[in-house]
């Protein structure tokens, strides 16, 4: 059991090793891509298209408020069937008492 | 009980039929010159930031009623607008870095306006998780955060504005062509309404909730 | 005098306890002295500290050091259920308040009397360029932090999950305080030292302390009366 477990880790350095070994070029991405360009250099309005953002947002409004109005729906309930519950188990324990 | 089970409908309703003409309003309102169509946000993200801050401003007069007299209503409201504070922060919070991307270029500044919304929004998400997970005797310590959340408002706004500013400030709103203006306030009209109708509809779930309550503690007598 | 003796009586009792068992003072100030190492390693680039880093390493290390010792002073306090013997004493609430807060914000100054020049060793930061603005803008920061932080820590004392709660309260609302005491203290730090504007953002910690303090001593007496 104890060498499955070495033969195991043995392994997992083999693989390892070259994952290992790729990775340093894989931690330079081109600096350009991840830069910051400022809006004074740069005019983005035309790279980005605006429709599907404008959708995206008008479209998460709507979303967030009927998922809010679905828990509120839920909790109601819940708590609803617990009042209709123990209504009924107060009914019981009077008459029983 | 009878007029509120009749008025939540109606404002619903009202609020709907607003929501339902809002789009052709918006769609008829010109393009503004720099920005485009990403303009279109402003209509629904402005009510939204501006039905947040009502609502902490409720929440935290609520929360000093609940202080000074501890009626079990007061804290009703004060629950049910944080909860509000939460959902349409999230609006605007989302909304707002989307507008962002396409008129600044980057999702995120560090301005007075982003990061004081940001920072109320966390004090009412602290407020919530205070009355989810601190157990019996909450309400107390959420009516003091209420309190403190409301009274911070101004200072985070002026610390953070001293600090730096670049979001477009209110004045816009004042600048705005009728064109604009006509779609802009029937927006802030329906999300009023939708705000009265879902707060009313809340404060329903926290008096069936305290009725549950009173019932379990009839039954342990 | 009967409300200053009860405010000293209060705050001397958390001093005592303190000063025997040495406790709080040493985990909290290596704490904060760890916070600063920790900062170090993200905001020193190739050996030079970022522009304004050495104001904004201080004032995360007060403030994580100042929860810290918030937990602690209270946790004390619940062990032995002290705090429900004091608020059964026949003692005003304000006075309770105020002699937990002394205690807390003299335990802090301890720690910033030796955090503060460990900063300015560590990140060339010219501590003698306006030492009484330095002095006033820690005073005035540390009070309003204790201030509401006291406020949070008395409450949460029965309250479940209290030493995740604390942070989560105190920091989004100690946010304006943070703002002035890390401006105000980055401009007598910078390069080009503006001290009016230092003078500008202690004057509002001042305003934000009475306000915050104001607030707190309101809200003292519901949240803990039964």
């Amino acid at each position: 059991m104890k060498k499955c477990g070495l033969c195991f880790l043995l392994l997992m350095a083999c693989l390892a090793a070259p994952m290992l070994a790729l990775q340093p070029p894989a931690t330079q991405p081109p600096t350009s891509a991840n830069e910051f360009v400022p809006l004074s250099e740069a005019a983005p309005r035309e790279v980005l298209p605006a429709t599907p953002l404008v959708f995206y947002a008008y479209g998460f409004v709507w979303v967030t408020l009927l998922g809010y109005v679905f828990t509120i729906w839920r909790r109601m309930a819940q708590v609803e069937r617990d009042l209709a519950d123990m209504q009924r188990r107060l009914k019981d324990g009077g008459s029983a008492r | 009980m009878q007029s509120r089970s009749i008025l939540v409908p109606v404002l619903l309703f009202v609020a709907a039929v607003m929501f339902l003409r809002a789009p052709f309003m918006i769609d008829a309102a010109p393009y503004e010159s720099t920005m485009g169509l990403i303009q279109r946000i402003f209509y629904f993200h402005v009510p939204s930031a501006m039905v947040m801050f009502l609502s902490a401003l409720v929440c935290g007069v609520a929360s000093a009623v609940y202080l000074a007299k501890r009626s079990p209503r007061a804290d009703a409201v004060a629950v049910s607008a944080a909860e509000l504070v939460v959902v349409f922060g999230l609006i605007v919070l989302v909304t707002g870095p989307i507008w962002a991307r396409k008129a600044w270029g980057i999702w995120w500044q560090w301005d007075a306006r982003l990061t004081s919304a940001l920072v109320l929004w966390l004090i009412f998400v602290s407020y919530l998780l205070l009355r989810r997970f601190a157990g019996a005797g909450s309400e107390m310590l959420a009516a003091a955060v209420g309190v403190f959340g409301m009274a911070n408002v101004p200072f985070v706004y002026w610390s953070v504005n001293v600090w730096r500013t670049i979001h477009p400030n209110t004045n816009v709103v004042a600048s705005l062509i009728p064109e604009m203006r006509v779609p802009f306030y029937w927006c802030t009209a329906a999300f009023l309404l939708l705000y009265a109708a879902l707060l009313l509809t809340r404060l329903r779930l926290e008096g069936s909730r305290m009725q549950l309550e009173a019932a379990y503690a009839e039954l342990e007598d | 005098m009967g409300f200053l003796n009860t405010v000293w009586t209060i705050a001397r009792k958390d001093l005592v306890i303190e000063a025997r068992s040495r406790e709080l003072a040493y985990t909290t100030l290596f704490f904060s002295v760890s916070v600063v190492l920790v900062f170090s390693f993200s905001f020193v680039v190739e050996g030079v500290a970022l522009t304004d880093a050495a104001a904004g390493i201080l004032w995360v290390s007060i403030a994580f050091a100042g929860t810290l010792a918030l937990g602690r002073t209270f946790e004390r306090e619940r062990q032995s259920d002290t705090l429900k013997a004091l608020l059964l004493s026949p003692v005003e609430r304000p006075a309770i308040y105020i002699g937990k807060l002394v205690g807390v914000l003299l335990l802090m100054l301890v720690v910033e009397a030796v955090v503060t020049p460990v900063v300015g060793l560590l990140f060339q930061a010219p501590l003698d360029r306006a030492p009484l603005l330095l002095v006033g803008l820690l005073v005035t920061g540390t009070l309003g932090f204790a201030g509401v932080g006291t406020l949070f820590a008395a409450m949460l004392i029965r309250a479940q999950s209290r030493d995740v709660l604390l942070p989560v309260l105190l920091y989004p609302i100690t946010v304006p305080l943070v703002i002035a005491g890390v401006r105000g203290t980055a401009a007598i730090f910078a390069a080009e030292p503006n001290l009016a504007v230092a003078q500008a953002w202690l004057s509002m910690l001042v305003f934000f302390d009475a306000v915050f303090l104001t607030l707190a001593l309101w809200v003292f007496g519901p949240v803990m009366g039964e």
